[in-house]
């Protein structure tokens, strides 16, 4: 066996150095925000059950009041739609804002970071613990990462599991270990994709696995917001103390401190000039911006900024590539609101009695019987009022007598419809089934079928 | 490109060695099998589950009848991520071992 055994070329640990800076408190705050945001919607409520439910039994998804069926599968397609064209969008404009800010590779790869510090101690004393052999200090250490990021882990898999299935049950079941085999399983699945993407693989992920980091560079354009060291202004580098930071005139800016290596989190130099691995946190932008202020440099050595602008040439906002994008998102995204707010409360389908086309009752009337299944997606129940139209006389009676569609459920209800062949004519005709609610009779449902008398 | 170490203004310590953790090609094809394929299969759950309730799916078939629908979705997740995996793999193994760019074969391995 030779080296085929190991996943890594070589397996030196980036430690990213902290940093202080702006776009690091924007950054940080994004991350809060965000962590904030998934750990805590699972717990709202909304009336007697929890806020946002995406109830995979029942086939039902809850959100706030509106209640999603599987027939409103169209919109969650949509949305998925308009989240890639909003990435687009964003990504033409401003980069890989995405990346650097909202990715949840990268906000949760933050929240580990900080708890690694917690235990470890900063970059130096993490870089120096790497190389320590096991004293009792590194076990210690170590053991006290592996408890934050196990914990952690565990809970971001409660927490996701806790989308699916209501999390104060599933809270209960866990206290009293009596959790069902599925829901351990994707409890631990995903705490170990946590653990295993945001403890110990970081930026390979971004580097190896992200299709995103392959082919954002197609939305980009020479008014895309990059972040980008200025070569014109830094070079020739060179170090210097900071009491001749003016005598040497024939370098430049850049004192190659080094520190925009240190503190870059997928370990690139940004002075090599833009790399796909760059995820644009801008963190190098920190730190250099906190060199140049000590030099008493203008700030600005490493930026965010746009081809054109470094050409010397102004930088577009609007231009064809923003306004398509921008149109596309626009009309997606009013048609959505426009779907969801003349969605149907009501819907019905209608099937005919399978086992006889008709039965002849006393007096000479035909009954033809069929079986309504009314879904109401709204939360409130409806009482309903069914006619059949077609055919001059028909006569509906419905079991139960008084239907009420129910509140997210689907309701059904069978109804015999009579008829005398005198007043309808013989053989089959189309007719139509209309529900209307007690509660508003703008909200209907309608669905065809067929009535069918005897031919003679 | 040198690693351009300097001193700096704080007599900061230097930077450390560039060779950052960078996969085997080994690793790579894992991450290119299973990754992917993990992706598509979420797609492909999400749309044939969207349309059809596992309940009805297995309760028609009689090896499978008595499963809840949790276990329905995970069957049919896991059925869908091992299909696409075998389509990552061939493409994976079409591509390490195309004729390269340059024209030259590649090395032939046999065991």
């Amino acid at each position: 066996m030779d080296d085929n055994n190991s996943l890594y070329e070589s397996a030196e640990k980036i430690h990213a150095r902290e940093v202080d800076g702006t776009f690091d408190r924007l950054r940080a705050a994004a991350t809060i925000w965000l962590l904030g945001l998934y750990y805590f919607v699972p717990w709202l409520r909304w009336e007697d059950r929890q806020a946002i439910l995406f109830d995979l039994p029942a086939r039902k998804f809850y959100i706030f009041g509106l209640t999603f069926w599987p027939q409103d599968f169209i919109y969650l397609a949509w949305l998925l739609v308009i989240a890639g064209i909003s990435l687009f969008f964003v990504t033409s404009l401003a980069g890989r804002l995405w990346c650097g800010y909202a990715c949840p590779q990268t906000v949760w790869t933050n929240a580990f970071v900080w708890l690694e510090r917690i235990a470890e101690g900063n970059r130096s004393r993490r870089m120096k613990l790497d190389k320590s052999p096991w004293t009792r200090e590194k076990i210690l250490r170590r053991t006290a990462k592996q408890i934050l990021w196990i914990t952690f882990a565990l809970w971001t898999g409660f927490t996701f599991v806790g989308y699916f299935t209501p999390i104060l049950e599933l809270g209960r079941e866990i206290l009293e270990f009596d959790l069902g085999p599925w829901e351990s399983f994707w409890v631990f699945f995903y705490s170990l994709a946590t653990y295993g993407n945001a403890g110990i693989m970081r930026e390979q992920v971004c580097k190896y696995m992200c299709p995103y980091a392959r082919f954002q560079s197609a939305m980009f354009d020479h008014d895309t917001l990059i972040i980008s060291y200025d070569e014109k202004r830094g070079e020739p580098r060179g170090s210097r103390s900071r009491k001749n930071a003016e005598t040497k005139s024939n370098q430049g800016d850049c004192i190659d401190c080094t520190l925009c290596v240190q503190v870059c989190p997928v370990g690139i130099d940004i002075r090599e000039g833009l790399q796909y691995e760059c995820i644009a946190c801008a963190a190098c932008v920190d730190a250099c911006d906190g060199i140049m202020d000590r030099m008493e440099y203008p700030r600005g050595l490493i930026s965010y900024t746009t081809e054109n602008a470094m050409a010397g040439k102004k930088s577009r906002i609007v231009r064809p590539r923003t306004i398509i994008y921008g149109t596309v998102l626009l009309i997606l995204v009013v048609g959505l609101a426009g779907a969801l707010s003349s969605r149907y409360e009501l819907r019905m389908d209608v099937l005919r009695d399978r086992n006889a086309l008709y039965r002849e009752l006393s007096a000479g009337r035909i009954e033809n019987v069929y079986t309504l299944k009314v879904l109401n997606k709204s939360d409130r129940d409806h009482p309903l009022s069914l006619v059949v139209t077609g055919l001059p006389g028909l006569v509906i009676e419905t079991d139960p007598p008084q239907p009420i569609a129910v509140a997210g459920e689907l309701t059904t209800i069978t109804a015999r419809v009579q008829a005398l062949p005198a007043e309808a004519g013989a053989g089959g005709h189309d007719v139509r089934f209309e529900v209307q609610s007690g509660l508003d009779e703008q909200i209907t449902a309608d669905s065809d079928s067929r009535y069918f008398l005897p031919t003679n | 490109m040198t690693t351009g170490v300097g001193k700096n203004p704080e007599g900061l310590p230097e930077d450390a060695p560039r060779a950052w953790r960078r996969w085997t090609r080994k690793a790579e094809n894992i991450a290119a099998i299973l990754w992917p394929s993990f992706l598509a299969a979420c797609i492909a759950t999400a749309v044939f589950f969207g349309n059809i309730d596992p309940v009805d799916l297995y309760g028609n078939s009689a090896p499978l009848a008595e499963v809840s629908s949790l276990t329905g979705y995970a069957i049919g997740f896991f059925f869908f991520w091992i299909i696409c995996s075998l389509s990552s793999l061939l493409s994976v193994l079409l591509i390490r071992t195309s004729r390269r760019r340059d024209g030259r074969a590649r090395k032939e391995t046999h065991h």
